[in-house]
């Protein structure tokens, strides 16, 4: 589904991605982990459009997606919820799922998606005229993926699910993850909390310094021992 | 009644309705898209100039060479957003600011606006009626504009860029729009200035005019159009109230502004902070 080709990416003079291949396949959940500043932000944002690739090649669904401005990929059906939640503080809870469904036309389709996330996260309808900066932390976070599910996406990014929020939330929000996947959205996740992220997914990657150090299955990595020591704690 | 509509109210009213026009497309690029613009009057000088060259110099009609002014001025503001409107907050700020100067001091030499001198006997299209109902035109625009997915979008792109983006809104596209539309409003306010006042120069549209008309964005509220209404207003009338003041009257006239900054940083119809 998503092919992506020793990808560059270059912030000014510094290089952040030095040839990045990954693949992910139709009804996956595939994880990258890796420390803070090894890449995995910027290997998002560039595959959805958001920061222009210096080399390689990413393909979606068969085409060509490089450097592409974002508006086409979200059209495509690649989405992607940004790091650190980045909901529209302003905006009432209804508005930000609006905003979701921006490209979208279809009304009875998008009130369809509209009950759908509602149900996800009953805490939104609940909100529903609530602006958006004065949810709680999780609050957000739901908010942001009900937000990239209502451009009803084929593959979903996720930046950082689990970034500053409690325990409970983090167990909450990876159960949904799984529910949208059983749904039929393939998903690629990008952590630092690798443990809950490799309990999760299919697949994983290890992203380190820009470069990919190691792919497996997601129970392989979670036994694998340098992936022990370096991600999990020991 | 005709205490109180006198040709000295009647053209407080006028005034207030020129601004209102004015500051709307002021907020519309500020208030609503969050792209704070300090040379909004540049914009207001080219609707005012283009309306008195097309009536003097070519004999267009007022009627025609209304539209005209506001289309001009919002094909410069479309122009310009080409180039600046990839920066962000203060950057772009100072370099709305370094255009509208551009803009005056072209004014200011340029003999077929008689430079310095300006351009006087201008006819006098501007009634107060003519004003009302264009004011209350431009409002059913801005609010039918800023109450769809158009508005939606803009604000998005206000409360968080990136996000905005991720979500499929072109924002570049959308910033353009925002700024002709909202330059546009400024072109058509100027060209009924012009036919107020009767005369026009380059001084007219110096950069102290674009702080007055942000700060009756801030002061009503920005993004709120009812606020745009009322900080108008109450800029426009509190220095004719405090006439009796004389050479005290401008400092009454910052301290009005300071206490209500004091105790509504938001303004008095907003719930938006402005960011520089």
């Amino acid at each position: 589904m998503l092919k992506v080709k020793n990808l560059k990416t270059n912030y000014g003079k510094i290089q952040a991605l030095h040839g990045v291949s990954i693949n992910v396949y139709k009804g996956e959940i595939v994880t990258i982990i890796g420390a803070n500043g090894a890449g995995k932000t910027t290997l998002l944002n560039t595959i959805s459009g958001i920061l222009k690739s210096s080399a390689g090649k990413i393909s979606f669904n068969g085409t060509d997606i490089t450097n592409v401005p974002a508006e086409k990929i979200v059209r495509a059906g690649l989405v992607q919820s940004p790091e650190g939640r980045q909901i529209f503080p302003l905006l009432n809870v209804e508005e930000n799922l609006q905003l979701g469904a921006y490209l979208r036309a279809d009304k009875e389709r998008i009130d369809e998606d509209l009950r759908r996330v509602h149900e996800m996260f009953p805490r939104l309808n609940e909100r529903r005229k609530q602006l958006g900066g004065t949810l709680s932390g999780g609050e957000q976070q739901m908010l942001a993926i009900g937000r990239a599910l209502m451009s009803k996406p084929e593959l979903l990014l996720l930046d950082e699910p689990s970034l500053g929020l409690s325990p409970i939330f983090v167990q909450q929000i990876f159960e949904v993850i799984r529910e949208i996947n059983s749904q039929g959205t393939t998903i690629l996740l990008v952590e630092q909390n690798a443990h809950v992220a490799l309990q999760t997914a299919d697949r994983g990657y290890v992203i380190a310094t820009g470069q990919i150090i190691m792919d497996d299955d997601a129970k392989a990595l979670l036994k694998h021992d340098s992936v022990r020591k370096a991600y999990l704690g020991g | 009644m005709d205490a109180i509509f006198n040709s000295y109210t009647l053209q407080i009213i006028t005034m207030c309705c020129i601004n209102i026009i004015i500051v709307q497309g002021l907020n519309l690029i500020s208030g609503i898209t969050g792209q704070l613009s300090l040379g909004h009057a540049a914009f207001m000088s080219i609707g005012a100039y283009t309306v008195t060259l097309l009536m003097l110099d070519l004999n267009v009609p007022f009627w025609l060479a209304l539209p005209l002014a506001g289309l001009i001025a919002g094909l410069a503001g479309f122009m310009l957003g080409v180039p600046i409107l990839r920066l962000r907050g203060d950057y772009l700020a100072i370099s709305t600011l370094g255009f509208g100067e551009i803009v005056r001091v072209l004014f200011l030499n340029s003999t077929t606006t008689h430079g310095a001198l300006g351009i006087s006997s201008i006819p006098h299209y501007t009634t107060p009626l003519i004003s009302v109902i264009l004011a209350i035109v431009g409002f059913i625009v801005m609010f039918n504009l800023t109450n769809c997915r158009f508005g939606l979008a803009l604000r998005g792109i206000r409360e968080d860029e990136i996000a905005a983006e991720m979500m499929g809104v072109n924002i570049a596209k959308y910033k353009m729009l925002a700024f002709a539309i909202g330059t546009g409003f400024a072109g058509i306010g100027g060209a009924l200035y012009a036919c107020q006042i009767t005369f026009i120069s380059p001084g007219d549209f110096a950069f102290t005019r674009s702080f007055e008309q942000l700060s009756m964005l801030v002061l009503g509220g920005t993004g709120s159009l009812l606020g745009v209404a009322a900080g108008v207003i109450i800029l426009t009338v509190i220095p004719e109230v405090l006439r009796f003041a004389t050479e005290y009257r401008m400092v009454m006239y910052g301290l009005a502004l300071l206490i209500i900054m004091v105790f509504r940083p938001q303004g008095l119809f907003g719930n938006i902070r402005v960011n520089l």
